[in-house]
Formats: C-alpha cells, structure tokens, sequence
C-alpha cells in the first residue's frame, strides 16, 4: 500500500473521530474564508471602480450636498450652485448620472424586446416587467469616463448632450439589444406627459459595466448588457425637484489638479453659504476609505473569529491525532518493525493530517461559496467573484500553517516511540 | 567474518540507581545459514538481545556487527533499512496489523521496494501458495486462527527474502500440533540457506535447532551444537 492507501484506509478505520475534526475545521476554514472575502471585497471593488470608469481618486469628487431635497426652493438654488461650478477655475468637468427604469414606447421589434427580456429578466425580480428596460441617463462629463467600446453603430457625440426636449436623442444599447434594436429605431418614452424621442445610434460591447445608481463604491457595478444609455435632456435632468434630488446622489466634479481642491472646495462652500445650502467636495480617496474603515471592524472581527476557531480545531485535530497514535501504536509498532522508519511513520501522519486539512479546506470553501450564492443577491456576485486564485492561496497558506501546528506535538510523540516496546518487549 | 558478531555487549534499562542491566558482556558470533536457538528462563535477557541482533534497539555498551557493519553508530533510517532488507522477525503474538487484510500484511515489507503493484502481487500470492494460505489473501487478519495467523506471520518474513529470521516464541501461542507444523516450517527455511535465531523456553522447541544458547540474568552461559530432533 503506498501513503494515500494507507491514509485512506486507516481514515476510514477511525470515522467518527476524523469526521469530527473535518467538522470542526470546516467550520473554521468557513469563517476564516468568509473572513478573507470581506477583506478581500473591498479591494476588489476599488479595482472595479477603476477598472470602470476613468476616475481619478484624488481629482475626481462627488458633490454632497448634506441637506438637499426635493423641493422646488432646493432645486432652483442647485441649478445655480451647478452654473456656478462649471465657471470655476481649475474645474474641467462636472455633471451627473442616474441609473431608472424606462418603459420604450412604439419599438419597431416591440415582440423581440419582450422575448430578450424575457430571457434576461427569468429569475429575477425584474421578470414582472418585461416591457422595460433599465437605463443610465447622464452628462457629457460623465460619459467621458465610460470605457465602452461601440461594436455597431457610433458612440455618443458632445452635441448629443445638448439636444433639446422635442430633438430625437441618440442612444447606445446594450449587447443583448443587438438584434432587438436596430440602428436608426427609434422609440418614445413619456415623461411628465411629454413625449421624449430616442434613437439607436450605437450597440455597447458584450460585458460593458458601468457604475452602480445606487452607490458607486459599495454596490456592484452594472452589467449593462440590457440597459439603454442615454444623455440627459433638460426634462429628464431638472424638470422636477426629485430629478435634482435623485442627482445629488452621483454628482462629479472634475478638477485639473490636485492642487485646484482648496480653492475649488472653498469657492463651493461659499456659493452654497450665499445660497442658503451646504455643499462639499469628497474625493473618490476619501470615499474609498471611509467605506474601507466601515468595512474593517467587521472583517477584523470576523477574521478573529475564524482564528480562534481555528486555534481550538488545532488543539482538538492534536488531540485527537495523539490519540490516535496511542491507538495505533501496534500497527506503527509492525510497520517499523518490517522496515518503515520513524521518518515513514511521520510521513504517515502527516499524509493522513494533510489530507483531513484538504478536505476541510475544499468543504469549507464550498460550503461558504454556496451559503454566499445563497445571499443577497444584489452584492453575492461582488463576493462570489472573488472566489479565486488569490483567495484560494491565502486558504493553502492557512492549510499549511494548520497542518504544521497541528503535527509538530505528534511528531514529537512519534520521535520518542520505542520500537522494542511497541511489538516485541523487554524479556 | 561471521554474519552476527557481538563483542562484550551490555544492555542497561533505566538511570543511576534506578538502572537495570538486561544483558551483560555478550560475546557471539552467528555465522550465515545458522539455525540458532536462545534459551532462558523469563527476565533472562533473550528478547533484549534478540532486540539487539534485529536492531529494534541497540546496546548500551559494546560492539554489534551485522555483516561487517558496525550497527551502533546507524541511525534511525539506517537501521529500518536493515530491518527491511537484512532481518525478519517471527513474534509469539504474531505482530499484525489487526483489521488488516493478509495481503496488506505480508506486503508490508515491500512498502520501500521499488516494485510496480503487480510484482508485488505475484510475489505475495506466491509465499502464500508455498505456506498452503493463498486462499487467505483478501481475508482480515483478525478472523484468523493463530495457526493461520502465524503462517501469515512467516509469509511476511518470506517475503521480505532477507537472510535472517528472528523469532520470538513463534511457538508460544500455538497448540502442540500447529506448533511442530510451524518449527518443520522454520527448518525448511533454514535448508534453503536462511539464518534463523528463536528465543524459546520450550526445550522441545529448541531441539529444532542445531545450536543452543543459554542466557541467564543477561549472560551466556552454554553455547553448544545440538542434535535435530526429528
């Protein structure tokens, strides 16, 4: 028989205790995977803002305006506070987006559109809704960061952004609209009893994402496959106090430099102090580490957690492994005696404690993977994607870690094992 | 030169005053293709110096020489070597791995030999053809009758082909009959040119052999040719 053999079978030979320390540390490999993917996470989405949008962490800001509302008073004082903006030095782009849900009217292929969705929305809580489609309407400035690439058609062009309410307004959708939307359809939309006109001028390339409405450094990016982009026009931008209350939320500001942020901040602060409101200037930086610092009390905690179970796995696999020695110290006792050496009964040892710490690892993988699958769904494709090789070494590494500290008492106990008193004896 | 050589051997258990001396100024030579008994009442010393000679343990004091190579100074992985390669051992309580299949026992020895699975096979089906156990192989150990369990016993000496074989009362659970099967056996071993060394205190065990040695409160104190028995 050769390790793996032997290892299995003397495994299955001792199934209750193996099974309880394969309980336990699968459990521990479960909160401390858990663990590493909230650490992870944050990481992940920093890359994905990036990797996104072509924002800079310390030039780009988000307008905050902690006591806005949606009123008529808050919305005329806004629309001067973004006049006022655009004309400040050292400002070189401003503007917003908004992700909603649209409803096109008078589709060419209105049956085709019904069926994609159909396709895209099963499962979810969207498929209610098929004759809609979600959209991310936005400003030029803003789409200067997008990173989409045009595959049919023409992407959008500064003047797009400037059309007027009763002007056909051009569109890109996405990859899942290809053969839905032709260029050159066109459909309607209704909004405050007006009737808005658009127009397919360009398909966006398969797995195109853009920022999340809601929250563009804690929630997922979009996948915008079945979404339709749109520059704002003036009646979907401020037409009503919500439109400008629903802004606030994904408002930008572009600096030329770093070295504009005092003057800039200091001249919106007191533009808003004139206008009775109260803006402020956050960089991309400083959001990104507030959201790290919030995320970190958790993570920390729960790494904690995953550690200390781990330590008492460990003390419960050592026991147990001595034990099992004590049990086995005839079958060691016969195996040294037909020529296996100290060196091979450790090897023994570790073999089995090795593939008792796999098999945890992989279960409390798994496990975690389908309990996270199982979860929230608008953030576990965040989490689960980072169900991946660097995650997996981290695990290896701990893997190792537990093996080691796991084996040194046993080797111990098995470098002091006396042959002649383990099968023959003293006459 | 003598394949065992042991020159003024002492064995001490234990520290200072709590010490107890289990061999004392064993001189022996044992040469190839001996059949060698070791005789002496309980506490004599035998198993010890049958540990000694199997390098199971090795001596406090002395000189041991297993074909000319000195064993004292070897280490842990060298003397497995020996053990697997050079030395077989026979033992009263049969030394088995308890639910183990006979396959997995007898194969044990070749656990270090680097053999493709089959030949492993070939050569453990075939010592158990010659022992008349064969039809044992998949059969745990543990559902066997100590003759058969003994037999499997010297399966796994047979096996591993080295050219000593110790054994320690190989008799010593077996009934009258099985016993004298398994002492015919050893001697059929020893006429194909093996060494073998039994510790017994069975003197009709011992009439076997075809040299007796006496131990008493760890020294030797006859060493004489005898005359086979049958």
């Amino acid at each position: 028989m050769n390790y793996v053999a032997i290892s299995v079978s003397s495994m299955l030979k001792r199934k209750g205790s193996v099974l309880l320390m394969i309980a336990q540390l699968v459990f521990s490999f479960w909160v401390i995977n858990h663990a590493f993917i909230s650490m992870d996470v944050v990481d992940y989405q920093e890359e994905k803002l990036f990797a996104t949008a072509e924002i800079d962490k310390k030039t780009t800001l988000r307008l905050v305006v902690s006591d806005g509302e949606d009123t008529e008073w808050f919305a005329d004082r806004f629309a001067l506070l973004e006049d006022y903006i655009k004309t400040i030095p050292g400002v070189t782009g401003y503007g917003s987006f908004d992700t909603t849900s649209i409803r096109p009217g008078h589709l060419p292929n209105q049956q085709a559109y019904l069926e994609q969705n159909q396709r895209d929305y099963a499962g979810t809580r969207r498929e209610n809704e098929l004759d809609t489609s979600q959209a991310v309407f936005l400003d030029h400035d803003i789409y200067k960061y997008a990173k989409w690439k045009v595959i049919k058609g023409r992407a959008l062009h500064k003047e797009d952004f400037h059309k007027r309410n009763e002007d056909v307004i051009p569109v890109l959708v996405g990859y899942h609209y290809r053969n839905v939307m032709n260029i050159g359809d066109r459909f309607e939309m209704n909004i405050h009893d007006q009737k808005i006109v658009y127009e397919v001028a360009g398909v966006l390339a398969q797995g195109s994402e853009w920022l999340s409405g809601n929250d563009y450094i804690t929630d997922p990016v979009d996948n915008l496959d079945n979404f339709i982009i749109a520059p704002f026009c003036p009646l979907i931008r401020q037409s009503e106090p919500m439109d400008v209350a629903v802004r606030l939320h994904n408002t930008f500001v572009q600096l030329d430099s770093t070295n504009d942020y005092h003057s800039v901040a200091t001249a919106i602060k007191k533009k808003g102090r004139e206008l009775g409101i109260n803006p402020k200037l956050i960089t991309v930086e400083e959001e990104l580490q507030a959201y790290k610092d919030s995320r970190k009390q958790t993570s920390d905690f729960t790494l904690f957690l995953g550690m200390f179970f781990l330590v008492i796995s460990i003390i419960g696999v050592i026991s147990v492994t001595l034990s099992s020695i004590h049990a086995r110290k005839h079958e060691l006792g016969v195996r040294m005696v037909t020529g296996a050496s100290k060196r091979d009964i450790s090897l023994l040892i570790l073999f089995e404690l090795g593939l008792i710490v796999f098999l945890s690892a992989v279960l409390g993988v798994t496990l975690n993977y389908l309990s996270e699958r199982s979860g929230d769904p608008s953030v576990h494709h965040v989490r689960l994607a980072i169900f991946a090789w660097p995650l997996y070494l981290k695990i290896a590494v701990v893997s190792a870690v537990v093996i080691l500290c796991s084996v040194f008492i046993p080797l111990l106990k098995i470098r002091k094992l006396q042959l002649s008193a383990l099968v023959g004896g003293r006459d | 030169m003598a394949l065992i050589e042991l020159h003024n051997i002492k064995k001490v258990y234990g520290k200072a005053e709590y010490s107890t001396v289990a061999l004392n100024n064993i001189n022996l030579c044992i040469e190839k293709g001996e059949f060698v008994s070791i005789m002496g009442p309980s506490g004599s010393g035998k198993s010890t110096l049958l540990n000694i000679i199997g390098c199971m343990d090795i001596p406090s004091e002395g000189e041991y020489r297993l074909n000319g190579q000195l064993i004292n100074q070897l280490n842990d992985q060298q003397l497995s070597k020996i053990r697997n390669k050079t030395i077989s051992f026979v033992f009263q309580n049969f030394a088995l791995m308890q639910n183990f299949s006979v396959y997995d026992n007898v194969a044990l020895p070749l656990f270090k030999r680097k053999m493709s699975a089959k030949d492993k096979k070939e050569k453990v089906v075939y010592y158990l053809q010659k022992l008349g156990i064969a039809d044992l192989l998949k059969k745990n150990v543990s559902l066997l009758s100590g003759g058969q369990k003994q037999r499997v016993a010297i399966a796994r000496a047979m096996v591993a082909e080295t050219d000593i074989i110790l054994a320690d009362e190989p008799t010593g659970a077996l009934d009258q009959k099985n016993g004298a099967q398994f002492m015919e056996l050893l001697c059929q071993l020893n006429e194909e040119g093996k060494c073998l060394i039994v510790i017994t205190h069975d003197e009709n065990v011992a009439r076997y052999t075809k040299r007796i040695i006496r131990i008493v409160d760890g020294t030797i104190t006859a060493d004489r040719k005898a005359e086979m028995a049958q």
